[in-house]
């Protein structure tokens, strides 16, 4: 049974989904007796939309999914199986549109139909002809740094990328992993590597006169937090360290509620190692709604941009508030899981405030963000668990009990995955060879 | 009390840990089979998601910028001060906009009106458009004009600065040279990699540059992999951490494991 591709973004879904599994797309309308009984379609002849149409319509559709099904013997006992009594007991079959549809809340929404605002189907996304090539899908993947490795293991498709959908490589990986980390192997190495940049955040928060503006852009949630919990503590205990005020919004949801754990741990930590007047100078902005729009008059005039606090005291309250309503922040730390929120951050804010920026990224973030890195426009980068651990490093306090064990299985586990994957890659590698000398031969 | 010294109460927090314990087996039993444990452990993580966003979207933004204002005159002068607008900008018209939004889109969840008759739902999609006219119209403004200041200028300025002709330094000139080889090749693969017009002719050196294009871009694709899994490691490495010393450090945990005994 042929699986039918997203009109919105290519991939295979099983024959009976109604929305796509990858974006969440509409894939097929339900019929509408009563428009099909007011108007025929002019365009479509009786056996459906031509080949060039569909093919105006989904660019990325093979040649052989275009044929039409092979001609099947009717038995003499099952009339019902004729294509004439077929038409006749169907009422309309599903029907394609051109999309006209804007993907919404990172994928989690079905994405908006805006045919109903009448508006061209240009004003929307549509359909890339890139996507009809399938190695250029892969790469678009890999760059929006969200590889699919969850698909279901029956909808995968023949050839190399069906390999990262078999179950047993996460078997693998997990027996590994886990064995290892319990098992007590010994870590691969002695301490974290510490990349460029991280020094460098290390010495501009340092160099923060006391009580120096900080505007924060939280851009995390308890999705990737076992990570960026990792990067970013030591950063904001650094920060309460030297008595830094910071504005705190967010752009995600959960945002907030993220913050307010992760500076109350910090500033729990510092309490704990006996720093006792270690209490966050921290005003709420809250979440931040309106997408990259709303970000350019947080650059502009940080108190217009958020007007009142989480509490929903005006700045005449807050004093944070008050401040950013007189002063330029002396450094803007950008906490993301993903590089598109710290690029978003250089494009709309950056240029505007000028305020230097450091980034508190996740491992996956840190390649794409090394071009802002080199060329000056961010200060600083910490990123990955070996980022945030050397940055505590850095700080000169000894690791708790529990802290120095996190850092032995991530060590550990880090390590055995990457074994895990080496050999995969060199297995996958001997297979393709062997393939393709089968079929020379 | 504020909200940084505000705790959960211990009972609460056990509940969270084994609660998030047990929707995390019901998620890893993806990996023997695809079953209804899974989906209901997404779709719950999806459904609280959703309900979690509303009541914020209304506690923290609606009501204290939007409704308060509105609502207390005092609250609202004190908030113009920091605000250049005047109120109608500020508070009224959003307000009209989200609302023929709202409007609009339940209009657009039902099935269109009939081409004679419900004048009024033509009109709720017509102005409909209205608000999505102007997200769409700001969000493209101000995506574009930040992309030119904040990605294409600085980085094509620094990209020329590197093979600056006076710089007598070998290695900032062949970086250049390097940069555009790649920079080239990659746009050649990704826009033209499979055109006919590479094939013939003068266009196989093009085909040339287009291969070291797409082996360039494979090689970026691998190192954001190297790193992506280095991420998803760690996701998954702290979450095993978490159970193995927060599980056990709940009531509810001793207390099960002190029946099971």
């Amino acid at each position: 049974m042929s699986q039918p591709l997203c009109p919105h973004c290519g991939q295979p879904n099983p024959a009976d989904a109604e929305y796509c599994a990858h974006c969440g797309t509409l894939l097929r309308l339900p019929p509408e007796p009563e428009e099909a009984a007011q108007e025929t379609p002019p365009q479509e002849s009786e056996s459906g939309p031509s080949e060039e149409d569909l093919l105006a319509q989904q660019p990325w559709l093979q040649p052989e999914e275009l044929a039409p099904p092979p001609e099947m013997e009717v038995p003499p006992d099952q009339p019902w199986l004729r294509p004439e009594q077929e038409e006749a007991d169907a009422v309309r079959p599903p029907r394609q549109t051109p999309q006209r549809q804007l993907t919404g809340l990172q994928g989690l929404l079905e994405p908006a139909d805006l045919s109903w605002a009448g508006l061209e189907p240009s004003l929307a996304t549509p359909p890339s002809p890139e996507l009809a090539d399938p190695q250029l899908r892969e790469l678009r993947g890999a760059f929006r740094e969200d590889v699919h490795l969850a698909d279901p293991p029956a909808q995968a498709p023949g050839g190399g990328a069906a390999l990262a959908r078999r179950p047993w490589i996460y078997w693998l990986l997990l027996i590994l992993m886990g064995g290892g980390i319990f098992l007590g192997f010994p870590p691969g190495q002695e301490e974290p590597h510490a990349w460029p940049g991280l020094l460098e955040a290390h010495a501009a928060i340092e160099a923060l006169p006391e009580e120096s503006l900080v505007l924060v852009d939280w851009s995390y949630d308890p999705a990737t937090a076992g990570e960026m919990d990792l990067v970013a503590l030591g950063v904001f205990e650094h920060l309460v360290e030297r008595r830094a005020r910071f504005l705190v919004v967010s752009q995600l949801p959960g945002g907030p509620a993220s913050a307010r754990r992760l500076i109350q741990r910090a500033s729990g930590r510092l309490r704990g190692a006996g720093i006792r007047e270690a209490i966050p100078l921290v005003s709420e902005g809250g979440y931040l709604p309106g997408g990259p729009a709303s970000l350019p008059l947080l650059g502009q005039a940080p108190g217009a941009g958020v007007p009142v606090n989480i509490q929903g005291q005006p700045a005449q309250v807050d004093p944070i508030l008050r401040a950013l309503q007189v002063e330029r922040p002396a450094l803007a730390l950008v906490v993301a899981a993903q590089s598109e929120d710290v690029r978003r951050w250089l494009e709309q804010v950056q240029p505007l405030n000028q305020a230097p920026v450091i980034a508190v990224t996740s491992a996956a973030a840190d390649p794409a963000l090394r071009p802002y890195w080199d060329s000056g426009q961010i200060q600083g980068l910490v990123s990955g668990f070996d980022g945030g651990i050397r940055y505590r490093q850095l700080l000169n306090r000894p690791l708790l009990p529990q802290e120095e064990r996190l850092l032995g299985w991530q060590l550990t586990g880090q390590g055995m995955g990457f074994i895990v994957l080496v050999i995969l890659v060199i297995l996958g590698n001997l297979a393709g060879l062997l393939s393709g000398e089968e079929e020379r031969s | 009390m504020t909200p940084f010294t505000a705790a959960l109460p211990p009972l609460w927090n056990d509940l969270g840990v084994i609660l998030g314990f047990v929707l995390s087996l019901f998620l890893f039993s993806y990996l023997l089979k695809e079953n209804v444990l899974a989906r209901l452990a997404q779709y719950i993580l999806a459904g609280a998601s959703l309900g979690y966003a509303g009541v914020l979207i209304v506690k923290n933004v609606l009501a204290p910028r939007l409704l308060a204002p509105l609502l207390a005159p005092r609250l609202a002068l004190q908030i113009q001060e920091s605000l250049a607008t005047p109120p109608l900008l500020s508070w009224w018209i959003p307000l009209i906009l989200g609302l023929l939004l709202w409007l609009g889109g339940i209009e657009a969840m039902r099935r269109p009106p009939a081409a004679q008759g419900a004048s009024l739902r033509k009109l709720l999609r017509l102005l409909g458009v209205l608000p999505v006219a102007l997200l769409l119209g700001t969000g493209l403004g101000v995506g574009i004009a930040g992309a030119i200041q904040g990605t294409l200028a600085p980085q094509f300025l620094r990209a020329a600065a590197l093979g600056l002709p006076g710089e007598e330094v070998a290695g900032p000139v062949l970086t250049g040279l390097l940069t555009l080889i790649v920079t080239g090749g990659a746009l050649l693969h990704l826009r033209a990699g499979e055109s006919r017009l590479l094939q013939r002719g003068p266009g196989r050196l093009l085909a040339g540059w287009a291969w070291i294009g797409q082996r360039a871009l494979w090689l970026a694709a691998g190192l954001i992999f190297a790193r992506l899994l280095a991420a998803r490691l760690s996701l998954l490495i702290a979450q095993l951490n978490y159970f193995a010393t927060q599980l056990q450090e709940t009531g509810l945990w001793q207390w099960l494991l002190a029946q099971l005994r």
